[in-house]
C-alpha cells in the first residue's frame, strides 16, 4: 500500500470505527499496533511494559474514539494518544518511586532501632538526626553504598546525597563531642 | 511479535462498548461556541457592577480598543488550549510557553498603556482593600467560565493537562480582565497587577489544577474498567 493510500485507508477505517464497526477496529489494530509498539518501546525501553502500555493505548483509543476529527490523520491521532499514555505512565512511575523511597526509609529506620549498638553514644547521636539524614548516613556509612546508588534509591541528586551525608556527619561529630565533654 | 490479532481481553472490552460516537467538533468550531461566553465576560462585569466613572475620559482606543484586544488575545489562547486537548493536534510545548509569555506581555502592555493615558490612584491606606474587592468582584465571572472551559477540554484528551489547563485558565483570566477594566476605575499599576493580574494567575493555576485532576479521575476510571474485564 502506498503511503497516501494507506493514510486514506486508516482515516476511513477510523470513521467506520466511530460508527461502531468492530471489523474496522480490528483492521486498525493490525495496521497501527506494530508502529505504536515501536513508538512506545523507544520511550520506555522495557518489553513487558511496552506490551502493557500498548494495550492501555488501545483502550484509551477506544475510550477516546470520539476525539478523532474526520479529515485529520488517524495515525497522528493514535500516536498522540500513545504519547499521552507514555507520559501518564512516567508520571505514575515517578510517584511510585517516591512511595518506594519512603518504604526504604522506613525499613532503614527499623534496622536502626533493631541494631544492637555497642556504641551507645553514636546511637543516641543518630537519634537526633532527621529520618532522611539518618537514612542517607546509614546507607553510606553502614551499608557502604555509593553516592550514586543512594541517589538512585532515594530519587534525589547525588550532590544532594553528598550534602546530606556531610551535614549528618558534622551533626554526629558535634553530638559525640558534646557527649564526651559532658562525661 | 505477532500483532495480527487483537488480544481477547481488549476485543471483549471493545465489543462490550461499541456504540457509534459523534466526533468532536474541530477546535475552531468549539471556539466559536465560546463566543457568547467571551461576550458575557466582556460586557458582564461593567453591566453588572457598573461602568467605570471615568470611561468618558479615556480615548476609545484605550477603553474599548484595548479591552477588545485583550479579549481577542484570551480567545486565541483558548483556541490553542482546545487544539492542545485533541490528540495529534497538540502544538509543541515551546509554543505553549511562548503563548503564555505573549499573554503576560499583552496584559502588562494593556495595563501600563491605560495607566499612562489616564493615571488614577487610590489612597495607599485603602489600596489592598480595593484590590481584594476587585478580586472578589471578578471571581463570580471567572470561576463559572473556568468550569465551562474545563468541561469542553475534558471532553477531549489533553496530553499535557497542566499545560492545557493553564492555557484555558489564562485565557479566561484575560477575557475577564478585558471586561473588568471597563468597570474598575483604578489604573494604578500596583492595583492592576496585584488584583487583576492576581485573578489571571488564579485562573491559570485553577485551570492547571482542574485539568490535571479531571485527567487523573478519567485515568482511574479507565484503569478500573480495564480491571473489570
Amino acid at each position: 500500500m502506498s503511503e497516501p493510500n494507506e493514510t486514506e485507508v486508516l482515516d476511513n477505517l477510523m470513521c467506520e470505527y466511530q460508527r461502531g464497526s468492530l471489523a474496522a477496529f480490528e483492521a486498525l489494530y493490525r495496521a497501527l499496533a506494530p508502529r505504536l509498539r515501536g513508538f512506545i518501546r523507544a520511550r520506555v525501553r522495557h518489553d513487558a511494559r511496552t506490551s502493557d502500555l500498548l494495550q492501555e493505548a488501545f483502550l484509551e483509543i477506544h475510550r477516546s474514539r470520539h476525539t478523532y476529527l474526520p479529515g485529520n490523520s488517524a495515525a497522528g491521532w493514535a500516536f498522540g494518544i500513545a504519547l499521552n499514555v507514555v507520559l501518564r505512565h512516567r508520571h505514575v512511575e515517578l510517584r511510585r518511586d517516591r512511595h518506594e523511597v519512603a518504604t526504604d526509609t522506613l525499613e532503614l529506620e527499623a534496622d536502626f532501632r533493631a541494631a544492637d549498638f555497642e556504641l551507645q553514644p553514636l546511637q543516641e547521636a543518630l537519634a537526633h538526626l532527621s529520618p532522611d539524614s539518618r537514612a542517607t548516613w546509614w546507607m553510606r556509612n553502614i551499608d557502604g553504598l555509593s553516592f550514586d546508588a543512594i541517589a538512585h534509591q532515594l530519587g534525589i541528586a547525588a550532590a544532594a546525597v553528598r550534602l546530606r551525608c556531610s551535614r549528618a556527619s558534622r551533626a554526629l561529630r558535634a553530638a559525640l563531642e558534646r557527649g564526651a565533654d559532658n562525661e | 511479535m505477532n500483532e495480527s490479532n487483537v488480544p481477547a481481553s481488549l476485543l471483549n472490552l471493545v465489543r462490550a462498548d461499541l456504540e457509534p460516537v459523534t466526533p468532536l467538533s474541530a477546535p475552531s468550531r468549539r471556539l466559536l461556541a465560546l463566543v457568547p461566553l467571551a461576550l458575557v465576560l466582556f460586557f458582564g462585569p461593567p453591566m453588572y457592577w457598573g461602568w467605570r466613572a471615568n470611561l468618558a475620559l479615556l480615548p476609545s482606543w484605550t477603553s474599548w480598543g484595548l479591552s477588545a484586544l485583550e479579549s481577542l488575545g484570551g480567545a486565541a489562547l483558548m483556541g490553542l488550549a482546545l487544539r492542545q486537548a485533541v490528540p495529534g493536534l497538540a502544538v509543541p510545548r515551546q509554543w505553549m510557553w511562548l503563548a503564555f509569555a505573549g499573554a503576560a506581555l499583552l496584559f502588562a502592555s494593556v495595563s501600563l498603556t491605560t495607566a499612562h493615558v489616564l493615571p488614577t490612584r487610590v489612597a495607599e491606606a485603602s489600596s489592598w482593600q480595593i484590590a481584594w474587592e476587585c478580586v472578589f468582584m471578578e471571581l463570580p465571572f471567572a470561576l463559572p467560565s473556568l468550569a465551562i472551559s474545563a468541561w469542553l477540554v475534558a471532553r477531549a484528551l489533553p496530553t499535557r493537562p497542566a499545560l492545557t489547563g493553564g492555557a484555558y485558565g489564562l485565557a479566561i483570566g484575560l477575557m475577564t480582565d478585558a471586561g473588568m477594566r471597563l468597570f474598575c476605575v483604578v489604573d494604578e499599576p500596583f492595583h492592576v497587577f496585584a488584583a487583576h493580574g492576581g485573578v489571571i494567575l488564579i485562573g491559570a493555576a485553577g485551570g492547571a489544577l482542574t485539568a490535571t485532576l479531571i485527567e487523573h479521575v478519567k485515568y482511574r476510571r479507565l484503569q478500573s474498567r480495564a480491571a473489570l474485564h
